[in-house]
């Protein structure tokens, strides 16, 4: 190292020794303001945390309903499944009383003469009498009469001759003869009479389906759930990130996409009840000029100001927490498909924003492509959705919908005159798989 | 009024009790402020740097260990949200200077004759990345290469910055003390 370099090296030393010292030393007044400033953030963090812990509560309270929901409509689903079984099983077992299979049926004993004991009368004309008196018992029970105890023994001749059955219609209480066909347990729930339902858990009665709506796989007569996964993709107008003294002019739709789960109860004659969690991200594009001019003549709607001239280009991100509850209904169309609307309302919470630079090379731009980390915030939307939905199989559908929702509340997070009011507004088609559970 | 011991003031603030929350920041944001003057264009710069770093502090308090000291743990978090406001936020522009040329111009300064807050502003006059790189070595004492991986530049780039900021520093502050002397002749 020369003397030169050394010398200046020292210098350099000495330079910021001094600085620092002098640096560390100096107390510059501080604004009134900073104190408060900071005071608020914290404010704003602590009921972050809380609504945080609230949303968690919620969350975790949806799913030990659903699932509580879930398992106690499954297991009452079963046992139901279980007594139309045995139901079933006890039509396909023989002889009810008043229906007598077409067949010779050896009999022991007579027994309606004080003579017969002593003498076997095991013969097929001792049965056709004993058949005879029992039909004139149950047609005409007033027509049946015991003979008299020393009566004249009837003629017993030895001829086979075979039982015809008795038409029988069952009088209220009876249980009727149930067709245990290929059908779906939806239809053969449907087929059961009165009789067989009081086997039926009484919460679980089912509800009287119209005609169209019993043909339809997607409509269960029971109380039923089913739960599934959404994915969603579509414009949006969000504004969530301040204009800067107004700079941000121009608004276009950016693009929006999420991911779900949703879990819903069908609860009578094709309404159901739905909600779940969205994941999603949503993007706003933001013109940046710093000499607005509005262009002559009619501005396209939705537009607040065209900018004519150098203008750079901010994508703002922002990423949501959405939880919606919704009221459906479903219209059959045929045994797959069926109409499917539904409207609600979603409750969003922002985690995070952000803006991205896109033409950097613009003068000045730098100051506002600051990343901005919002606060959080949240709002609620009124959602409406229409779309169709096809069965497959039993326990699985398919729902294809275009949904709209319109926030209540403004979006800005900073406020000032300039700055153009908003409510996010989303357009979107959404594709949902559904697993039924019956 | 018996002061608060930094223990204390750690406990209180890891409670987050508002109170213990105020006295320290009143203990160190003044001082604070001046470091973040130093990495800033202005004082308001400056004050947001110093907002976002006290929210830091309160937020991550819980992880201060009371080995260290805690004027020293809440300057480095201010120092690395400066870097970062700026690294990130501002994506600042680094240009090459031959080292060589600017090391010609670099003369010994005297500091003594010059109060800090001027020293402070002609700082802050400086160009976004030669203001950053004088920043960390002359007043926190990084090492270029430290340097160079924070705020994610080469050393050469580094170096030529500070000699840059040294130059530029020097004749600013000259031409204010020319300034000042004829005001009073």
């Amino acid at each position: 190292m020369s003397n030169e370099n050394l010398n200046d090296f020292y210098n350099q030393n000495r330079f910021n020794k001094k600085l620092r010292e002098r640096i560390d030393a100096y107390e510059p007044e501080l604004s009134d303001s900073l104190w408060d400033r900071i005071e608020h953030d914290l404010v704003q963090k602590e009921s972050k945390g809380k609504r945080a812990i609230w949303m968690v509560y919620l969350l975790a309270g949806l799913l030990l309903v659903s699932g509580v929901g879930i398992y106690y409509l499954a297991s009452e689903n079963k046992k139901l499944a279980d007594t139309v079984k045995e139901i079933s099983a006890e039509q396909e077992s023989p002889v009810p009383f008043y229906s007598m299979p077409e067949t010779t049926v050896e009999v022991e004993r007579h027994v309606n003469s004080p003579a017969a004991p002593e003498t076997p009368a095991e013969t097929s004309n001792e049965l056709a009498l004993g058949a005879q008196i029992l039909n004139s018992a149950v047609q005409n029970p007033r027509s049946y009469v015991v003979p008299a105890q020393g009566a004249e023994n009837p003629v017993i001749e030895e001829t086979v001759v075979p039982i015809q059955p008795v038409q029988v219609s069952p009088a209220e209480g009876d249980i009727a003869e149930i067709e245990v066909a290929e059908l779906p347990l939806a239809a053969q729930i449907e087929s059961l009479t009165p009789a067989a339902f009081k086997y039926a858990p009484k919460t679980l009665f089912p509800v009287a389906l119209k005609e169209s709506q019993k043909k339809s796989e997607l409509i269960y007569p029971l109380v039923s759930s089913y739960f599934g996964l959404v994915a969603e993709m579509g414009s949006n107008r969000q504004v969530v990130s301040g204009s800067f003294a107004g700079k941000f002019q121009i608004e276009h739709p950016g693009f929006f996409r999420a991911l779900g789960f949703k879990t819903g109860v069908l609860v009578r004659n094709g309404w159901y009840i739905e909600s779940g969690v969205n994941f999603t991200e949503s993007q706003t594009n933001l013109w940046y000029d710093s000499i607005p001019v509005k262009r002559p003549g009619p501005v396209p709607q939705g537009i607040d100001t065209i900018v004519v001239g150098n203008a750079a280009h901010i994508v703002n991100s922002q990423r949501w927490v959405e939880i919606p509850l919704r009221l459906g209904y479903l219209y059959p169309i045929n045994s797959k498909l069926a109409i499917n609307g539904n409207v609600g309302m979603t409750y969003s919470a922002i985690n995070r924003s952000s803006g991205e630079q896109i033409n950097p090379d613009f003068y000045g731009f730098d100051d506002y492509s600051i990343l901005k980390i919002q606060p959080f915030k949240s709002y609620w939307s009124f959602q409406s959705s229409l779309g169709l939905s096809y069965g497959i199989g039993r326990n699985w559908a398919i729902d294809v919908q275009a949904n709209y929702r319109r926030g209540l509340q403004n979006m800005n997070a900073l406020e000032g005159p300039n700055h153009p009011d908003r409510k996010a507004e989303i357009l979107s088609g959404s594709f949902g798989l559904r697993y039924l559970l019956r | 009024m018996t002061q608060i011991s930094d223990i204390e003031l750690v406990q209180g603030c890891v409670d987050q009790n508002r109170f213990y929350q105020k006295k320290l920041y009143e203990r160190f944001a003044r001082k604070m402020l001046a470091v973040a003057m130093s990495y800033s264009r202005d004082s308001y710069e400056a004050e947001n740097i110093i907002q976002e770093s006290f929210i830091k502090v309160f937020d991550n308090i819980k992880r201060y260990q009371p080995t260290g000291s805690l004027d020293g743990w809440v300057r480095r978090i201010v120092v690395n949200t400066a870097t970062d406001y700026y690294r990130k936020k501002k994506r600042i522009k680094f240009s090459e200077v031959n080292i060589e040329d600017e090391a010609n111009h670099i003369g010994a300064l005297d500091f003594d004759s010059f109060a800090v807050k001027d020293i402070l502003e002609a700082v802050q006059e400086l160009p976004e990345g030669s203001r950053m790189v004088f920043t960390l070595y002359a007043i926190e004492g990084y090492t270029h290469k430290e340097i160079g991986e924070t705020l994610d530049i080469s050393v050469g780039t580094s170096k030529s910055q500070f000699s840059r900021a040294r130059m530029l520093l020097q004749g600013k502050l000259k031409k204010n003390e020319q300034r000042e002397s004829k005001r009073f002749l």
